[in-house]
């Protein structure tokens, strides 16, 4: 190895950076990365910054819940759980069906529902997909625990995509409208099977904030307050409670945990409980804050959480509430500022660095491979 | 003559954990050394070091004159040293005559090119192969109506013969072998004694067993190293090592107990 | 003891191919006796004179398919809507046969397993199988069977299964985004090869274009992600196939400015002065968006015409590709480099000791796979002579991994049977599934149910081909659970 100046070297490192940025600038434009249009942008409407940065907290609020599941479940076996976003899609369409006992049509020929319906819509989606994930673990992985983790990871896949095929044909219910009055509650799944579904109305889009720039509604508070809440409760239970204790245990050595009297199977269940859980909740928050649900919905919002879980640390709860905040800020900044339909290919370009260069996430801490 | 193997200083620490201490020894070519000690003395670990599954924290590892530590293993191999595993680990669903061909990669040099068209050469190549592997398959006692056998489905006490067949494949200056009596009968231990005398004797090559049957080290090492807490206690012949203080000490806690009760303590 | 007339495998086996047979009918019965015959005759244990032993199973199966066959022409085609059937596959006379054929094809498959001779038992099977493929597309024809599409695009991804099964199979490495190389190679052909640029450059050429543009992505994707672990290594991979059709999908309309003139003018206020390097005057389109880019060239062949609904110079010239697949992967898997891959599979860490440099071998098999999809790509989108980003979503890499692990990691048989059975079924049988649910609910059901809603609705839930997700997800749980070997494990895993 030649010596070289600390000097010099340091020069060529950051020539090095500047190149790379540059070659990003320029190659990046078609997916919106776009300097000038970007400043001139933030300098024409600043209040725009503020706006996004609610609406990406927002919608961070509801990719961290979700990434929770992804989180606990491979803090506990390692699996990255690929049905989860599947689990949350069913959840949001549960979360439709218990807000459609409810639903009245206005005037317009809109549909509305009360809002203590959407509160307690959230229990059905809860308990379901809690069941549901629970149900998954039971049939698709537990004999699988002592496979090689791609074999798990096959059935994972495979199982995401039966989830979604049931998805597809909840929608077919919706025709049942068609056969009389008794099957009025299926009206919120429109007559096609694979089209996205309208959530009712529950909230008022008034900007609470008056005449304000910035916009604040109901759906914003209401789901930023309802992660804050399911965060506190998780956090709660991981730590102050015995069986929270146990999944820790489990979590670090399942083998010790066994030996000291834990139903190694029981807490595993549970834990996809709780997962499956937060991703029924996520559903409710997910339709009631944008207004639609697609069966196609799961995958993109189970890789967006995905990469929030991994961004912050894999199996670190915190870091999945981290990395759901950041991802979301980051989609509603690609958004506004790069270009809609460029934002997950932003998403997944993410992803594929941090695996690359930190594949411990932010709060990760290293785990040795061992040999 | 030049030592074969200069294990010069080699510390190797996992976090605050030291697994190996400053471990300073040399091997000469054509010698059977014994590596004994307790569970978690650092045997394992050591080998690790010199077949570049780890690299040493501090000091270096010279191998025929050139500097082997910080090389990656596949690297290590290809320079000389083969070896096998405590806990055996072949190619469980690869034919047993397909291992010993792994064994080899290094000393072949079709492409894919070549995997291709097969030019003759490769032809021959693969051919010689073949023949040599099943001699190896021979050379351990296995017999060629094994050749076709999944690795899984042999016999445990074949496993490893199998193991040693495949690590000689590479034709090896150096083999290190991690308890190669594990797991076998007193009549297997026996045969592998030996074995492991044949390759020494018969192939040249170099030995370093990781072993704790007193009885086959006592019988086929030339030279005994005794290794606790990641340090090295006592080099020499095995009755030597076997009486040492330190080495007593370290099997039964007390200086008091005589030779033959390390050898209970360790078998 | 009583000895078992039919073994499990076979029972199985008269099962599905008794269904398929009920819901196709017509000629399709020759095909499905032939498959029968031979699953009998792989089935049987081969040892001198146990051609025998293969009479009274083959004329069972053989018998069972027919008899669903009958139950096809003469009951089903009864229901409303269903497709004609040519009149001629409904004689008796074709019943006796068919049954005769697939006891033949039994009796024989055993006969050539037991010969005496090493080289008939070696070219034997091959030669059988090959006379089989090389007059499948004529009997075809005559029989109307409109299957050939089906088989044509079974093959290219067969091939394609091939190439993920050196990856996954052999080096034992998930990848989830296959499917981007399978683009690029499509991508590449249309781009060369189209009125997208107005360039023609020679079909042969082209399609070794788009094999090394995969590779070559390959590498690029490859090598700093190879050293991943398994699991995150399916993860990027699966992230690399979603970006790879964003990027197609969004890359119709390029304006790039020079980065630094672009902040000036943003800064100054005054757009205009930015430098613009490319689509100035205006956006450069590349690849027509989702709506894809039409026609595609087609092989260029002295004497053969390849054109869409002639499928009989398209199936020998895929089958040929396909055969020359098996033949190198098949030579690869037995070289030395071949072996490295299966150590690594098995034992990372056994295998680097043993002088397998791991990261070198693995960009290996990760190239080959990209190439082979690449290679599919190009023919596909010269086949179907279209190429949009909607054609290769996620679902297409699952579904070749479902091919892969169906037939069994590893083995090129399986693999291949696969390929085949989980691609005529998404773009055959479902279909026909659904025909015969549909008549058999209009003749039953819909009787007593008056209201068109419920109609509706009944025919929705028993639509069979919105079920290929379903289908293919439940494939995938259950061979992991219950045989994650494959139907067709590899050389040593059929010997435990």
């Amino acid at each position: 190895m030649t010596e070289t100046n600390p000097t010099t070297q340091r020069a060529l490192r950051i020539l090095l950076i500047v190149a790379i940025g540059y070659l990003a600038l320029l190659i990046g434009q078609p997916a919106g990365l776009d300097v000038g249009r970007i400043i001139t942008d933030i300098v024409k409407t600043p209040t725009n910054v503020v706006q996004q940065l609610v609406i990406g907290l927002a919608n961070g609020s509801i990719i961290v819940i979700i990434a929770l599941g992804y989180t606990l479940v491979y803090g506990i076996i390692e699996l990255v759980n690929f049905a989860h976003g599947e689990v949350f899609m069913l959840g949001a369409f549960t979360a439709l069906m218990a807000l459609s006992i409810f639903t009245t049509t206005t005037a317009t020929g809109g549909l509305t529902a009360p809002f203590w319906a959407a509160l307690l819509g959230f229990i059905p989606a809860m308990v379901l997909c809690g069941l549901l994930n629970a149900g998954i673990e039971r049939l698709a992985y537990r004999r699988l625990r002592n496979s090689p983790k791609l074999a798990v990871l096959i059935s994972a896949i495979g199982m995401s995509f039966i989830l979604q095929n049931i998805g597809l044909q909840f929608g077919a219910l919706g025709k049942l409208t068609q056969v009389g009055p008794e099957f009025q509650v299926f009206q919120v799944l429109g007559s096609n099977n694979a089209a996205p579904k309208s959530f009712p109305v529950v909230l008022s889009t008034e900007n609470l904030l008056g005449d304000f720039p910035i916009r604040i509604t109901q759906a914003d508070v209401l789901v930023m307050g309802a992660a804050l809440v399911l965060m506190l409760a998780l956090n709660w239970f991981v730590q102050s409670t015995r069986l929270g204790k146990a999944m820790r245990a489990v979590a670090q050595n399942r083998d010790a945990a066994a030996m000291m009297g834990i139903n190694v199977d029981q807490i595993i269940a549970l834990t996809f409980l709780i997962g499956g859980a937060l991703a029924g909740a996520a559903g409710m928050m997910f339709g009631l804050y944008n207004g639609t649900v697609v069966f196609t919905m799961g995958f993109t919002a189970g890789l967006r959480s995905f990469t929030a879980a991994v961004l912050g640390g894999i199996g670190n709860i915190r870091g999945a509430a981290l990395g759901g905040i950041l991802i979301g800020l980051l989609a509603a900044f690609s958004d506004q500022y790069l270009a809609v339909r460029w934002t997950n290919a932003w998403v997944f370009l993410i992803l594929v660095l941090v695996l690359l260069f930190r594949p411990t996430g932010l709060l990760g801490q290293e785990s040795g491979d061992k040999a | 003559m030049a030592d074969l193997l200069a294990v010069n200083n080699v510390t190797k620490a996992f976090g605050g954990l030291i697994a190996v201490n400053a471990v300073d020894f040399h091997i000469a070519p054509g010698m059977i050394a014994g590596l004994i000690g307790p569970n978690g003395a650092g045997k394992t670990t050591l080998f690790n070091n010199i077949t570049g599954l780890y690299t040493p924290t501090k000091g270096e590892i010279v191998f025929d004159g050139q500097r082997v530590s910080g090389l990656k293993p596949h690297e290590v191999q290809a320079r000389g040293i083969a070896r096998t595993f405590q806990n055996i680990r072949l190619f469980g669903q690869m034919t047993a005559l397909e291992n010993i061909l792994v064994g080899m990669h290094s000393r072949l040099k079709g492409n894919i090119f070549e995997a291709f068209f097969r030019p003759p050469r490769v032809r021959h190549e693969e051919a010689e192969a073949a023949a040599k592997a099943l001699d190896l398959l021979d050379f351990v006692g296995l017999g060629r109506k094994f050749a076709d056998w999944p690795a899984r489905n042999l016999p445990y006490g074949f496993q490893r013969r199998l193991e040693i067949a495949r690590a000689l494949a590479s034709d090896p200056k150096l083999l290190l072998l991690d308890e190669p009596s594990s797991g076998l009968n007193v009549e297997e231990t026996e045969d592998m004694a030996f074995w492991i005398e044949d390759i020494s004797r018969d192939l040249g090559i170099t030995v370093i067993m990781v072993e704790h049957d007193m009885t086959l080290v006592s019988r086929v090492s030339d030279r005994v190293m005794a290794m606790n807490q990641g340090r090295v206690l006592a080099m020499g012949s095995a009755a030597e090592v076997q009486r040492h203080p330190a080495v007593v000490e370290a099997y039964i806690g007390t200086p008091a107990a005589a030779g033959e009760t390390v050898e209970r303590a360790a078998s | 003891m009583k000895q078992k007339i039919l073994s499990n495998a076979e029972i199985i086996g008269i099962l599905l191919m008794g269904f398929v047979a009920l819901i196709t009918g017509g000629w399709s019965v020759i095909i499905i006796v032939l498959l029968i015959g031979a699953l009998v005759g792989v089935n049987t244990e081969a040892e001198p004179g146990a051609w025998r032993k293969a009479l009274l199973p083959g004329a069972i199966s053989a018998a069972a398919v027919v008899l669903a066959t009958i139950i096809h022409n003469h009951v089903i085609m009864g229901l409303p809507r269903q497709e004609p059937i040519p009149a001629a596959s409904t004689a008796p006379l074709v019943y006796i046969g068919a049954i005769v054929l697939g006891t033949a094809m039994a009796v024989l498959v055993v006969a050539l397993r037991s010969a005496s001779d090493a080289r008939v038992r070696k070219f034997g099977l091959i030669g059988l199988l090959l006379a089989c493929a090389v007059a499948f597309p004529f009997f075809e024809q005559y029989a109307q069977l409109f299957w050939a599409n089906a088989i044509i695009v079974a093959m290219i991804f067969a091939m394609q299964a091939l190439g993920l099964n050196i990856v996954a199979g052999y080096a034992g490495m998930l990848d989830l985004g296959y499917v981007a190389f399978f683009a690029i190679g499509g991508y590449t052909i249309a781009f060369l090869n189209s009125p997208q640029f107005n360039l023609q450059v020679w079909f042969w050429l082209v399609i070794w274009v788009a094999a090394a543009a995969a590779a070559l992505f390959g590498l690029i994707l490859g090598t700093p992600v190879i050293p991943l672990r398994g699991d995150y290594l399916a993860i990027v991979t699966l992230g690399f196939g979603e970006i790879v059709p964003i990027v197609f999908r969004n890359l119709n309309a390029i304006t790039i400015l020079e980065p630094v003139s672009s902040l000036v003018a943003a800064l100054t206020g005054n757009p205009a002065s930015a430098i613009c390097l490319v689509g100035c005057i205006e956006p450069f389109n590349l690849t027509n968006g989702t709506d894809g880019i039409t026609p595609i060239g087609r092989p260029i062949f002295p004497g053969v015409q390849f054109v869409t609904g002639q499928y009989i110079p398209w199936y020998f010239l895929i089958l040929g590709l396909l055969i020359a697949s098996v033949f190198f992967i098949s030579r690869l898997r037995n070289s030395r480099i071949g072996r490295a891959w299966v150590a690594i599979r098995e034992d990372e860490l056994a295998a680097n000791s043993m002088g397998i440099n791991l990261v070198r071998t693995k960009l290996i098999a990760f190239m080959l796979g990209a190439m082979f999809s690449g290679f599919a790509g190009a023919f596909y989108g010269s086949y179907v002579s279209f190429i949009s980003p909607d054609a290769f979503d996620f679902s297409i890499s699952v579904i070749v991994l479902c091919m892969v692990i169906l037939g069994g990691t590893g083995s090129i048989v399986g693999v291949i049977l696969g390929g085949f059975i989980i691609k005529v079924t998404d773009l055959l049988l479902l279909d026909k599934l659904q025909v015969v649910m549909g008549g058999l609910l209009q003749a039953t059901l819909f009787q007593g149910i008056e209201n068109q809603g419920m109609q509706n609705f009944l025919e929705s839930l028993f639509n069979a081909s919105q079920y290929k997700l379903l289908l293919f997800g439940i494939i995938l749980v259950t061979m992991m659970q219950f045989r994650p070997q494959g139907l067709v494990p590899s050389t040593a895993e059929r010997k435990a």
